[in-house]
């Protein structure tokens, strides 16, 4: 039994998660594929914090190269500017490398994961550029430091994501594919339909980027989550009107239980072009 | 709900525009009263339905209410050939029957001028088709389909609402809404001439007019009077919701020869 099995069917300790969760109500949508909608998740309080240390570091400006204090442009196969959690990010960012919060994922996603996360913030200035459709069935490296919880967070002072390059003192580390997308809208300006930035959900990788079968809106305090699966299509869709801000959360299992799941579904290596 | 041999039957409501808000409305309100088949558009209605239900992130296998009596809902364009047709069959095969067809499917496009038609003639012949022309198709195939037993059709108080609006009883100048609220007018005066014809069937058909929601009126203000008139048993009536209040409005009837 993995870690995240342990975690499966457990009730969630619930202390941080009721003081900041405004909605209890979360909706699971079907169609394209299955994913889970959420408006109006946390407290008002606790989104202004959030929106507080988003714009922080965006405030800190842009940078075109990779710089771990800045958002960077540092992802090959996207037009956005984006800020890695550090492994011991802190405030109320650090909600979303919790136990606590993990254990919800898994929980609604009904997922098996090994409790390494991802996260960060993404900043597509105005006029970005479409994504291009995937999946997210991706290879995601990982080291070794987990919190006090057991949350084994990214830390790419160790281990780089997408490549497994070893960096410091690090002696090991392991691939894992990547399980649960999670992206929560906020410090976006107000939303209206013809601006764009949704992300945009399809049935296959071939429909045009623009004619998602579900697009779901940068509305500030929203959150889509879904599990990638070889059916979970979807994309950044251009905004032509207004930047577009976001935090992304990526949840992980093992190779081996990808295997079993998909047997014939190829992992997606970032090496390669995108194609997963 | 209705007895029939002992056993409580829920009515059946086939319910266009539920994407919207007065049809998402009517769906959270109504849905423990109807089997409701919610035709939508584009936008599936947000309530639970075959294509979505509600989790409580911190208790997943929690029973929520909001899950309870689901609607069906049906995607279909109503203005397309065939589109009438689909719907009414399909509520027919998963329900057996209608016992209410509530019309909220509406166009609220807005032109510059009523006198600029040639420009815009397309879009304002899209509009009449589906705010006139849909609602009493819709109804005539319920009931060549199924309405045809005029002793159940009073016994289960069927009826059509078709929802109108203020604006095809009074004019909004410089709103923009000459052929919308065209559209809602000739609508009203179809629902009086289907009153009449479907009386003889026991079917009661009676028009919603609202004023706008949900800025003036509350959305369930509106869906509430969808329900009056339902579960009432007036019949070529015009229910006007306002901003004073509400009260109705009848046809009225020659008592011979033609206009």
């Amino acid at each position: 039994m993995s870690l995240g099995e342990a975690a499966l069917g457990t009730a969630v300790d619930r202390t941080r998660l009721d003081e900041t969760l405004a909605n209890r109500r979360w909706t699971l949508r079907l169609s394209p594929f299955p994913h889970f909608i959420a408006t109006g998740v946390f407290t008002n309080d606790f989104y202004r914090q959030l929106e507080r240390e988003f714009l922080d570091v965006l405030g800190r400006g842009l940078a075109d190269t990779a710089d771990p204090a800045k958002f960077s442009r540092n992802m090959q196969n996207s037009d956005a500017y984006s800020w890695n959690f550090p492994a011991d990010i802190n405030g109320g960012l650090s909600l979303f490398y919790s136990r606590d919060w993990h254990d919800m994922l898994t929980n609604i996603t009904k997922t098996d994961c090994t409790l390494d996360v991802n996260g960060a913030l993404h900043h597509h200035q105005l006029l970005s550029k479409n994504g291009s459709i995937h999946k997210d069935v991706g290879i995601g490296w990982f080291s070794d430091q987990p919190r006090a919880d057991g949350v084994n967070p990214m830390d790419l002072r160790r281990c780089a994501y997408t490549t497994g390059r070893i960096s410091g003192q690090t002696s090991a580390v392991r691939q894992t594919v990547r399980a649960v997308t999670m992206i929560f809208y906020l410090a976006n300006p107000p939303w209206k339909p013809g601006v764009g930035g949704e992300t945009g959900l399809y049935t296959s990788m071939t429909d045009p980027v623009d004619a998602a079968a579900s697009a779901v809106p940068p509305v500030n305090n929203t959150m889509l989550i879904f599990e990638n699966t070889p059916e979970s299509f979807h994309s950044f869709i251009s905004n032509t009107k207004q930047t577009r801000n976001s935090l992304i959360l990526w949840l992980h299992r093992t190779v081996e239980e990808t295997n079993r799941l998909w047997p014939s579904e190829p992992l997606y290596s970032w090496k390669q072009k995108k194609a997963s | 709900m209705e007895a029939k041999e002992g056993i409580l039957m829920k009515k059946t409501c086939l319910l266009t525009g539920a994407g919207g808000r007065l049809g998402t409305a009517f769906c959270r309100l109504f849905h423990q009263k109807y089997n409701i088949i919610a035709v939508y558009r584009n936008r599936a209605p947000d309530v639970a339905s075959q294509l979505q239900q509600y989790v409580d992130p911190l208790d997943v296998d929690k029973d929520l209410p909001e899950n309870a009596d689901p609607v069906y809902a049906v995607q279909a364009n109503l203005s397309d050939p065939g589109g009438v047709d689909y719907v009414v069959d399909i509520a027919l095969a998963k329900w057996g029957g209608v016992d209410l067809l509530v019309n909220a499917a509406g166009d609220l496009a807005r032109f510059n001028s009523v006198c600029d038609f040639d420009t815009q003639a397309e879009r304002i012949m899209e509009q009449m088709i589906l705010n006139v022309f849909v609602p009493i198709r819709l109804a005539g195939a319920v009931a060549s389909k199924f309405w045809r037993n005029r002793s159940d059709n009073r016994s289960a108080n069927r009826s059509v609402v078709n929802v109108s609006s203020t604006a095809g009883l009074k004019v909004y100048p410089g709103a923009g809404q000459g052929y919308y609220s065209a559209s809602k007018a000739a609508l009203n005066f179809l629902s009086f001439h289907e009153a009449h014809e479907l009386s003889a069937m026991g079917v009661r058909v009676n028009v919603l007019a609202p004023n706008t929601f949900p800025t003036i009126l509350s959305t369930d203000q509106v869906a509430h009077g969808v329900e009056e008139l339902a579960a009432g048993d007036k019949n070529g009536e015009v229910l006007v919701l306002d901003r004073g209040g509400q009260h109705y409005h009848g046809r009225e009837i020659s008592s011979g020869g033609y206009g």
